[in-house]
């Protein structure tokens, strides 16, 4: 910043991009086995289908406890509280696909 | 009232302007300096305080206030009596339906069209008739600017960093417009979305692409909508009928289309009826429906000029239309 300036400005912005992030992954498990799998479906094109399979496949892997399965009410929006508050406490894991 | 955001010093406009290049605070074009008087001078037209609160956006943790928002209408070039109608938009972007995802940092790379309706539309001499999508008029070129400003330097999206688009579109420079409600047979955008005539509204929706529906061979209000059915099914997102539930789609109808309606008496609504049916026909097995949960989702807006007998169709994506008011002056 120069100390002598002639024009002086506010900032735009809402904070230096490179702002530390103080969030942390969760830990990550050893093994899927005896794990819930929770699905976060957005519902953009067949995304439904693919969570399915992706279920079937990781069950080829290990021995999963069963799943949980949230299906947005609208892919315009975010899941519900309700929906994270089941997938926090009933999986032990948690997938989900977002794009557009 | 006192300003909040931090403060630079440059010794002249050409160190300011080469300095926010530098610092990424430009969509690449010139930009005005956003001094504190002047912002405060925009703050005080409003009569609102800077601090407060237009909307936050949850997954970028950020808050976007008054103050945030007059800045970046100074960069983009806005007179203070504009601010009224960017603050509603904004407002409008941060709805979480209208989904700021869409234009800030997915893949797709679509832009947030603002429509604006009612009386502050002719006092801010905002363009709806010739050339209405096209540079050359302050109100237009600006307001949309200053929306997208303050996405770029308040919501973070920077292409590169949170916006990743692939392509992205040349709306997100600015893009805004007016209903020309002077010209037109219906009742204009806002006034159908439950405002009264005197109202001022913007009207908020992220516009996938764009499909021109041009049909200078019909001569009758069917004929006509069936071209606008044909158009509109063959647009949108390959397999994803317009990405979204309940989404809405825009026809921005010219002179030369309209006046056909106008000379057949022709409402807006029974347009909608027409097509409705015949959007939601499937046209052939295992096609995926329009996501369009009634005929109201269909929204008209009269605005361009004489000459080419086309419509515009916006395609959305994912967002719905969201309409707010331009709240008057706190005095």
């Amino acid at each position: 910043m120069t100390q002598h300036g002639a024009l002086v400005t506010l900032d735009p912005t809402s904070g230096p991009l490179d702002r530390k992030d103080t969030r942390k992954l969760p830990e990550r498990p050893d093994t899927l086995n005896g794990a819930v799998v929770g699905f976060v479906v957005n519902g953009l094109g067949k995304a439904d289908a693919l969570m399915d399979a992706l279920y079937e496949e990781l069950s080829n892997h290990a021995e999963l406890a069963g799943r949980v399965k949230i299906l947005k009410d609208d892919v315009s929006i975010p899941p519900k509280k309700e929906d994270f508050a089941r997938i926090v406490s009933e999986s032990t894991v948690a997938i989900t696909g977002f794009g557009g | 009232m006192t300003l909040h955001a931090p403060r630079h010093q440059f010794q002249d406009y050409d160190d300011f302007l080469e300095q926010a290049y530098a610092k990424g605070w430009t969509d690449g074009m010139p930009v005005v300096p956003p001094t504190p008087d002047k912002v405060q001078r925009f703050l005080d037209y409003l009569g609102m305080p800077p601090g407060e609160l237009l909307g936050h956006v949850p997954t970028r943790e950020v808050t976007v206030t008054a103050e945030h928002v007059a800045v970046n209408a100074v960069m983009a070039g806005c007179r203070a009596e504009y601010m009224p109608v960017v603050v509603a938009a904004v407002r409008g972007f941060l709805e979480e339906k209208s989904h700021i995802h869409s234009t800030s940092g997915s893949l797709m790379g679509p832009a947030h069209l603002l429509i604006v309706n009612g009386p502050i539309r002719t006092e801010l001499e905002i363009n709806c008739k010739l050339g209405v999508f096209g540079p050359g008029f302050r109100a237009n070129a600006t307001i949309g600017r200053a929306v997208r400003l303050v996405i770029r330097n308040v919501m973070r999206g920077i292409p590169g960093f949170l916006d990743r688009a692939t392509y992205s579109t040349p709306s997100r420079y600015s893009y805004c417009i007016g209903e020309n409600e002077e010209d037109s047979p219906w009742k204009p955008l806002h006034v159908e979305r439950g405002f009264l005539p005197q109202d001022s509204t913007v009207t908020v929706f992220a516009v996938s692409e764009t499909t021109i529906a041009g049909d200078d061979a019909s001569r009758t209000p069917e004929g006509i909508l069936d071209s606008l059915v044909m158009y509109t099914r063959r647009g949108g997102v390959t397999g994803d009928k317009w990405l979204g539930d309940n989404v809405n789609v825009i026809m921005v109808m010219g002179m030369e289309h309209m006046r056909y309606f106008a000379e057949a008496g022709w409402s807006k609504q029974q347009m909608r009826d027409y097509m409705y049916p015949k959007l939601k026909e499937p046209i052939r097995p295992g096609e995926m429906p329009i996501r369009l949960g009634k005929p109201e989702g269909i929204l008209i807006v009269a605005a361009g000029g004489h000459g080419m007998a086309d419509t515009h169709i916006l395609h959305p994506h994912l967002a719905w239309a969201i309409t707010k008011p331009v709240e008057p002056r706190r005095r």
